[in-house]
């Protein structure tokens, strides 16, 4: 029968269908390149992004295997031979199996060339090419049992955008349980990018569904043969899939919805709402993993990122910030340093360091958060009035605007409309926003160096949120 | 070689729902070419269906030397001796001709890649079809297809060969070679020829079933089919009172079949498918009595 599984795997391998989820995942890793930063996330390696898709392909491949004797009506040509239903479906199954395989492994391939060639480092995991293939393989399955069992083209075209769908829902950690490499990486996830952990389980228990589901469509294809396969060889991998799907089952569903990962040691990682009681301390700090070792800048700002993203992630982050922090270079206490961190609850500062987690970091569009991240740590965190007594001008915001002015993140036509208006909320700390952007207008009119030198005798007073806005560069007469 | 299959029906019934198909039939065939004969819904396809065990019978019983289509083991021995040619044929349209046959070589047990090969090649040499042996099966026509069917049917070398309307869509030359083709198989085999056209039974078969009613009508050879019409068939001036059939010929004259007309009425030679009108009459007056 191999040759028979050969023949499928030729034209499967040549079905539009595949290839048409196989062109949507290419299409779909471009466009996170194009809308991202010009990387691939390293441990993900798009594989998170695409199996879905071209899962969805080998779905409909799948089921038109499934429907094709009954809508060719080739269907008694195959049924008068004395080969075993169970034989030729098991040859359908290896078909499909390869093929659906193949395709996965083939964009893997294409996604680990594009990371080399976009400079990446570091080892990817490859658990995750066998993850998304079985999942993959898994989606082959269902399509072929879709096909074989409701013959119906409607329900077979149907058959991909539910598989799609379902495994798109985001946030539902059902979903996300089925498999890492089906999933989108969304809220509620369990952050797998450096938790290798639970991808043993996924393992398993996709093994045992492939397992499974395949027995049960040969099971449901012996009836009318004259031949039956051998009981024990199918009673031990029912049994071995029914272990596999129990045992990764359980495993997968004592999980938490979401685990947090507060530090390298797996003994660390806590579910998201015993996270929240850590993160919450602001002595909490990331230890440092030794795994942003990509890094660009120079003493005024060094940033490190995982070496997947290269260090063009890491220079783009500093030209952002660089300006900004040199602005304050030579004041106490201001980071030198941005580290890329797996943890949500961006921007702690911690001994000279700015930790952001990955997704903000590796995110274009949030530079202008970054400043902020990064004068939080440098000047101090927002006032928040009646919280610190007695009321400080807001000076320190008064600071941060006119760092974002001199670094050239915000023009002072901006900051006066959104004075005007209000429209950054700078209102919200109790301030009139006047009272912060006039001194921010004034310092600005001054050389850079001015003003950090005159700020140089009252940092300390303004990091701890004592110093007037009265006081401030350019407000004495 | 193969040396043929001995098929044995006996009292072999199917029902659809309230319609009985096949009410009873005997039959026994034997290596050579048997023409199957009958009316449209006499059970032909119903008995070549169950013949390559794809239907169960209601009642009876079905023997392929002596294996039982009923019993699971046996079934798959007679789908190793058979060869079957459906009357609706279909293809996988993104085949090309060769792979097609090849994989249904491959389903009948040829596990030998060289020798399944050549099979194939012989197969589609015997059909006239090597010169398209790569091309995708949806671009064949109608009658390519057919032929690519029978070369699937032959390509095992079958015991037994059951073709249902094989020359439908055939040209009248490719009608021709399809008879020099199963005249050739049939010195060695079984094959049952379902078929419509009375002409094909006459030039190659060596027995002839007529089934009317899902019952055997007549058992024979073909010569003894037309022998039932001798001296029923007539050229006459007028038309036929009470004729099985009567029709104009191109000198004006009506050709009569069944009793003399009148008296200027003249003998003419009996063909098969006088034979063959006469018992399918014959069927549908019994069926009224």
């Amino acid at each position: 029968m191999s040759g028979v599984a050969r023949i499928e795997a030729r034209h499967l391998a040549r079905s539009p269908l595949l290839w048409l989820g196989f062109a949507l995942a290419a299409w779909s890793t471009a466009l996170m390149l194009r809308t991202d930063w010009p990387t691939l996330p390293g441990a993900a390696l798009a594989a998170y992004q695409n199996g879905s898709l071209v899962g969805t392909g080998a779905v409909w491949a799948g089921a038109w295997l499934g429907l094709r004797d009954r809508v060719s009506g080739a269907a008694d040509l195959v049924t008068v031979t004395p080969t075993a239903p169970w034989r030729l479906w098991r040859a359908r199954l290896a078909s499909v199996a390869a093929v659906a395989a193949g395709s996965f492994g083939l964009l893997f391939a294409a996604a680990l060339g594009v990371w080399a060639v976009a400079g990446g480092r570091g080892l990817p995991d490859v658990r995750l090419l066998a993850d998304g293939a079985l999942a993959v393989v898994l989606g082959g399955l269902v399509g072929l049992a879709v096909g074989r069992l409701s013959g119906s083209r409607a329900v077979a075209l149907l058959a991909g955008p539910v598989w799609f769908l379902a495994c798109m829902a985001a946030g539902d950690p059902w979903g996300h349980r089925l498999s890492p490499a089906l999933m989108q990486l969304g809220p509620g996830s369990v952050e797998l990018g450096f938790v290798p952990d639970p991808l043993w389980p996924h393992l398993g228990y996709l093994l045992g569904l492939v397992l499974l589901v395949g027995i049960g469509l040969v099971a449901l294809t012996v009836r009318g043969g004259g031949q039956r396969p051998r009981p024990l060889p199918v009673l031990a991998a029912v049994l071995a899939g029914l272990v596999l799907v129990g045992v990764g089952g359980a495993r997968l569903f004592i999980l938490p919805e979401a685990l947090v990962v507060l530090g390298p040691d797996p003994a660390d990682w806590k579910p998201s709402a015993e996270a929240e009681v850590v993160l919450a301390d602001p002595s909490f700090a990331y230890p440092d993993d030794g795994r942003a070792t990509s890094c660009a800048g120079d003493a005024t700002l060094t940033t490190c990122v995982y070496p997947a993203y290269r260090t063009a992630l890491a220079e783009r982050v500093n030209e952002t910030l660089e300006p900004v922090a040199r602005l304050f270079q030579g004041l106490p206490g201001v980071p030198t340093r941005i580290r890329m961190i797996p943890a949500s609850g961006a921007g702690r500062c911690h001994g000279g360091e700015v930790q952001v987690e990955e997704t903000l970091l590796s995110w274009l569009g949030a530079r202008g958060e970054l400043a902020h991240t990064y004068l939080g740590c440098a000047v101090g965190p927002p006032h928040l009035s009646g919280l610190t007594e007695p009321r400080p001008g807001g000076a320190r915001d008064a600071v941060k605007l006119w760092a974002l002015l001199a670094g050239g993140a915000v023009t002072a036509e901006e900051l006066r409309r959104a004075s005007d208006d209000d429209l950054w909320g700078l209102g919200a700390s109790g301030e009139r926003p006047s009272a912060m952007v006039a001194p921010a207008l004034a310092m600005s009119e001054l050389p850079a160096d001015r003003v950090r030198a005159e700020l140089a005798p009252v940092w300390e007073r303004l990091r701890a949120g004592t110093l007037p806005a009265s006081e401030l560069p350019g407000q004495r007469p | 070689m193969t040396s043929g299959a001995h098929v044995r029906v006996e009292g072999v019934r199917k029902r659809y729902g309230g319609v009985a198909a096949l009410a009873g039939l005997d039959l026994e065939l034997r290596p050579g070419i048997t023409g199957l004969l009958g009316p449209n819904g006499a059970g032909k396809t119903t008995l070549i269906r169950i013949l390559a065990t794809l239907l169960a019978p209601s009642a009876g019983e079905v023997r392929v030397n002596g294996w039982r289509a009923g019993a699971a083991a046996d079934r798959v021995e007679i789908r190793r001796r058979l060869g079957y040619l459906p009357q609706d044929l279909g293809l996988y349209p993104r085949f090309t001709v060769f792979e097609f046959v090849d994989y249904l070589a491959i389903l009948k047990e040829l596990d030998d890649p060289a020798d399944r090969h050549r099979r194939v090649r012989a197969a589609l040499e015997a059909v006239e079809l090597t010169e398209v042996a790569g091309r995708k099966l949806r671009s064949l026509s109608g009658g390519m297809r057919r032929r690519v069917g029978i070369a699937q049917a032959i390509v095992a070398d079958p015991d037994l060969l059951l073709l249902d309307e094989p020359t439908t869509g055939l040209d009248p030359e490719q009608r021709m070679r399809f008879r020099q083709l199963i005249a050739g198989l049939g010195e060695h085999r079984t094959v049952l020829l379902s078929t419509h056209l009375v002409e094909d039974v006459a030039a190659v078969c060596t027995r002839v079933v007529v089934l009317g009613q899902g019952r055997v009508r007549f058992t024979g050879t073909p010569s003894g089919l037309r022998r039932l019409a001798e001296g029923q068939v007539w050229r006459s001036p007028e038309d036929g009172a009470g004729a099985v059939a009567s029709w104009r010929t191109e000198t004006g004259a009506y050709r009569v079949l069944g009793p003399r007309p009148s008296l200027a009425a003249e003998p003419l030679p009996a063909t098969v498918e006088d034979g063959y009108l006469l018992v399918c009459a014959r069927s549908r007056g019994d069926t009224a009595a």
